[in-house]
């Protein structure tokens, strides 16, 4: 089986890679292990930190020079991140976010984030447009989403946030499983007559708001729910995350996925890639858990796996290594080297990850494959919790490396 | 002013045993603890239900108080144990001649020792190393330290007692002739420094104790010796696996509730580390090599955490490594011994030995006091202890099963009408709303690592990723307290990875970024961490502050 271009890994680095080449016409495979980190996204996609009165080029300028966006170029950043955007917009994802500087969303525990590009239905704010008055609606016994925690924290920021319970006749049955009541199950029993009662319920209590906070548990498969609810309300509304799974990441990784599908992808579930043939510094194939002896071949391979979580990268007492090929990894030192025992500081094994050069191409026994590239968490060189690029270095590392290869035809 | 009749320094096994035993015999108790009940060497051992058999060569006293109170155990804290059975097993490093030794000293201390067949012991637990030339069977146990304090000083407050954790013991009060009167207590949750009185002042604190004891101007020599531990995401055996030879490192496997625990190491430390134990490398490594040893299964199994303790032997002779020293018990009276009339210290012994020490301090208590009541301790069970078994058909939800084991007749107590108070907060530990609303409102926890004691909560595989949320959700709503319940939150979470930086690779690196992708990443928790003293947790503060 022959492709242009295989990507390993169908999380968001993977599908963004796939859909930019897919567009442009090529024949591509995914061949994903199944569910990704999407699958707890606050709905956001963060690009960097920044300081008061920074800008991202500012921001991006102070990474160290192993960082994903060295490697690409501060020049190419900009044009990239306006990229992604329009790329989620053609799958049919709308998103809100400035291409020069961050705006606030707010966490599950009632924390400012900084974010660059959200979904268009969850909270994004200036500072200076932060609401007055809010109303925070929890569901009744549901333990993934804590609307005190909300409201207390942004009492501490002068608003005036109050609280609501609601309760959900139509999700009763999912309580039948002690273990059952979670956002996606609710999300997918929430159909348009339980939504119009939920709307009714909250807007009797929320006269006197400026702004309604809900847990995004609406609308998994498509968005119609969500603006459904949104729709029904009679005051403006927004979503925060709730713990996981995310409804709203879940849902961009199926429209990326339909994106992908309909472009003409194949998109193979829940296989593993576990090997593959390497000759004259090119891969040539690669095999799978699920397909035996076939060997998927290809033009170009793009390595979209992921950092630890997601078995993209392995560690053992002595080394950390990346289990599909062995490809070479940047990482210092030994164990006791690659934790901090402060959990909330920098934490070194973060930022481990596949050796690549600037066009993020990887290496085996310190040589470059020429058709193969590294995207996504895999890369070395970030902190991303730190500095807060989880969802832009995923995002833009995938579609850097499909503009080298489209550059190269 | 409220006299009592005793107050106990230390909320460990022993100050928990003490107090039920004063309690029960009629006394007014009140028991100060510095940080939780089993912060100290009490929750950080193997929880082995020893049947003395690893003594018996060694010495045999020790050996034939353990097995006294293993049989005692059982029957009254049946609750808090598993009768497991135990394994010592001789591999072909290991003298096979020991063996014949190891039976007969067992049988001299009146432990039930017996020879089996290798293959018998393979098909009795399958995970035991298949390659051991030698196996003898002997009645050792799981004991849930956690539970048995607790259930302890639940039991003593049912008798009476008034138990004040986080409450520490600055000073000793005395009066004109230097009797010590009554005792000096910072309490850490609102800062104030009560006074409180009382004829017998009895230090059950264990290493912390002694250090105490200087401030009344009385010195017990104590021996602070670090044992190390790993604890494994899995239960890989059924039952006890121990090493058929002289008592070494990292011979012990111990099946508890959901997984499973290789100790322990032995190392001398000073006493100003016994505050933050830390663990190294070298005892990573040798724990977990050794513990291959016993079950080769282990070299594949997760490692949850490791975490070390501190034994409180009573210093006797100079040996370097500790091991040669007596788990005896030590009861002194600083009226005879030191001339500070008031002040009783119970000491060294072990888990095992509890009840038997508190009832030689309650013995040498009620004596000063003329109370002629006896103790009852070895035949009345423990509340919780005292009830049926559960009936159980096929509609008992699991975690009702569950909450059964951990709290015994107190399943009355802990709601289960409603879907919302059987919904699981923790999942690998099956822990419901139910259950964690008791543990916040009837075993008084008052933080997350109190609540983990409790009933399990975050001891899983997942080390408190999903449910420690949850939880923090819930005791913000008991307590009104959404701001300390983050912070509380955030420090739990630190308390975690203490215990998993040291083991994190394989799958338990995975777990590590999870949890650091939702609290910080989602979540932005660290905004809520705060400078916390690694040297003890931080109380929730129970103020409503909305």
């Amino acid at each position: 089986m022959k492709y242009d271009d295989i990507i390993i890994g169908g999380g968001l680095s993977g599908l963004l890679c796939a859909i930019s080449l897919a567009e442009k016409g090529r024949k591509c495979l995914i061949i994903s292990q199944g569910q990704s980190t999407l699958n707890f996204s606050s709905g956001s996609l963060e690009f960097i930190n920044t300081r008061e009165g920074e800008s991202f080029e500012q921001a991006v300028a102070q990474l160290p020079a192993g960082h994903p966006y060295q490697k690409i170029g501060a020049d190419r950043l900009t044009a990239l991140r306006a990229s992604v955007a329009q790329l989620l917009g053609r799958a049919g994802i709308d998103t809100v976010g400035d291409k020069e500087r961050n705006h606030w969303r707010i966490t599950p525990f009632g924390a400012l984030k900084q974010t660059w590009l959200s979904l268009e239905e969850m909270t994004h704010f200036q500072k200076e447009e932060l609401p007055r008055r809010v109303l925070v609606v929890d569901i009744t016994g549901f333990l993934d989403f804590n609307a005190t925690f909300i409201a207390s924290s942004l009492g501490k920021m002068g608003i005036k946030a109050d609280t609501c319970e609601v309760y959900v006749q139509e999700t009763e049955r999912l309580r039948e499983n002690d273990s059952e009541f979670r956002s996606a199950n609710i999300a997918h029993v929430l159909d348009g007559y339980a939504i119009d009662r939920l709307a009714c319920a909250i807007n009797e209590k929320a006269a006197d708001a400026d702004l309604i906070l809900l847990p995004a548990v609406f609308g998994i498969e498509k968005d119609e729910p969500a603006r459904r609810i949104l729709r029904m309300l009679k005051k403006p509304a927004a979503f925060i995350p709730t713990m996981s799974p995310s409804v709203p990441g879940i849902r961009l990784q199926r429209l990326l996925k339909q994106r992908f599908i309909a472009l003409g992808g194949l998109f193979i579930n829940a296989d593993t890639v576990f090997s593959a043939d390497v000759a004259d510094g090119r891969i040539a194939s690669v095999h799978t858990l699920n397909h035996g002896t076939t060997r998927f071949e290809a033009d170009n391979f793009i390595f979209a796996c992921g950092s630890f979580f997601s078995n993209g990268l392995k560690a053992t007492k002595d080394k950390i290594y990346e289990p599909i090929l062995g490809l070479d990894v940047d990482f210092e030192g030994s164990h006791g080297d690659w934790f901090n025992p402060d959990v909330y500081a920098e934490q070194p094994y973060m930022s481990f990850g596949v050796h690549t050069d600037n066009k993020l191409r990887v290496s085996l026994a310190g040589k470059t494959l020429e058709n193969a590239y590294a995207v996504g968490q895999l890369l070395s060189g970030a902190s991303p919790i730190k500095s807060g690029c989880t969802g832009g270095v995923s995002a833009i590392s995938g579609v850097y490396a499909a503009e080298i290869i489209l550059n190269q035809q | 002013m409220k006299q009592y009749d005793v107050i106990i320094i230390g909320g460990g096994i022993t100050g928990a045993g003490c107090a039920r035993d004063c309690a029960m015999r009629g006394l007014s108790v009140l028991l100060l603890e510095k940080a939780d009940l089993t912060n100290g060497a009490t929750g950080r051992n193997h929880g082995l239900l020893h049947s003395g058999a690893r003594y018996a060569v060694t010495d045999s006293e020790a050996a034939a108080e353990c097995i006294r109170e293993n049989r005692t155990l059982r029957k009254v804290a049946a609750h808090c144990v598993e009768e497991t059975e135990g394994l010592l097993i001789t591999l072909p490093e290991d003298d096979l001649a020991y063996q014949a030794k190891f039976i007969e000293s067992c049988q001299k201390a009146g432990i039930d020792a017996k020879a089996i067949d290798p293959k018998e012991a393979i098909r009795m637990e399958p995970a035991v190393n298949p390659d051991l030339i030698g196996a003898v069977m002997v009645p050792d146990g799981a004991v849930d330290p956690f539970r048995l304090t607790i259930y302890n000083a639940y039991d003593a407050r049912l008798h009476g007692a008034e138990i004040l954790t986080y409450h520490e013991v600055t000073d000793f009060l005395k009066d004109d002739s230097g009797r010590v009167v009554g005792v000096r207590a910072h309490n850490h949750i609102d800062g104030s420094d009560p006074e409180f009185h009382a004829t017998i002042t009895l230090i059950a604190g264990g290493i912390w104790g002694t250090v105490l004891a200087q401030k009344a101007g009385v010195n017990v020599g104590m021996f602070p010796a670090k044992g190390a531990l790993l604890i494994f995401g899995h239960r890989v055996n059924n039952m006890v696996i121990n090493r058929c030879r002289k008592p070494a490192d990292a011979d012990i496997l111990v099946p508890g509730d959901t997984i499973c625990l290789i100790g322990t190491t032995s190392t001398r430390i000073p006493i100003e580390e016994c505050d933050d134990i830390r663990i190294t490398p070298d005892e990573v490594d040798l724990l977990w090599r050794e513990g291959v040893k016993l079950a080769p299964s282990l070299a594949e199994t997760h490692i949850l955490r490791a975490y070390g303790g501190v034994r409180p032997l009573v210093a006797a002779d100079n040996d370097p490594t500790g091991r040669s020293i007596s788990r005896g018990i030590v009861c002194l009276d600083h009226e005879v011994r030191d001339g500070v009339p008031g002040l009783v210290t119970i000491t060294g012994g072990k888990l095992m030995t509890y009840r038997l020490m508190a009832e030689i301090a309650t013995d040498m208590i009620c004596k000063k006091l003329g109370n002629t009541k006896t103790c009852e301790t070895a035949t009345t069970p423990l509340t919780g202890s005292d009830g049926p078994a559960l009936k159980t058909d096929s509609h008992t939800r699991s975690s009702v099963k569950a909450a059964w084991g951990r709290h015994g007749s107190h399943i009355k107590d802990i709601r289960s009408e409603s879907t919302y108070e059987t919904s699981l907060v923790c999942e690998c530990e099956e822990v419901s709303v139910g259950e964690v609303k008791f543990g916040i409102e009837q075993l008084e926890a008052k933080n997350l690592v109190n609540l983990r004691r409790r009933t399990r909560l975050g001891m899983g595989t997942c080390q408190g990723e999903v449910c420690a949320c949850r939880a923090a959700g819930l005791i913000a709503k008991s307590n009104a307290c959404a701001e300390s319940a983050k912070k509380d939150l955030a420090s739990f979470l630190q308390e975690r990875w203490k215990g998993m930086f040291p083991v994190t690779w394989g799958t338990t690196v995975r777990e590590a970024q999870y949890t650091s992708m939702i609290y910080q990443g989602l979540c932005g928790l660290d905004q809520w961490a705060v400078e916390t003293s690694t040297t003890r947790e931080n109380p929730v503060l129970s103020k409503k502050e909305l």
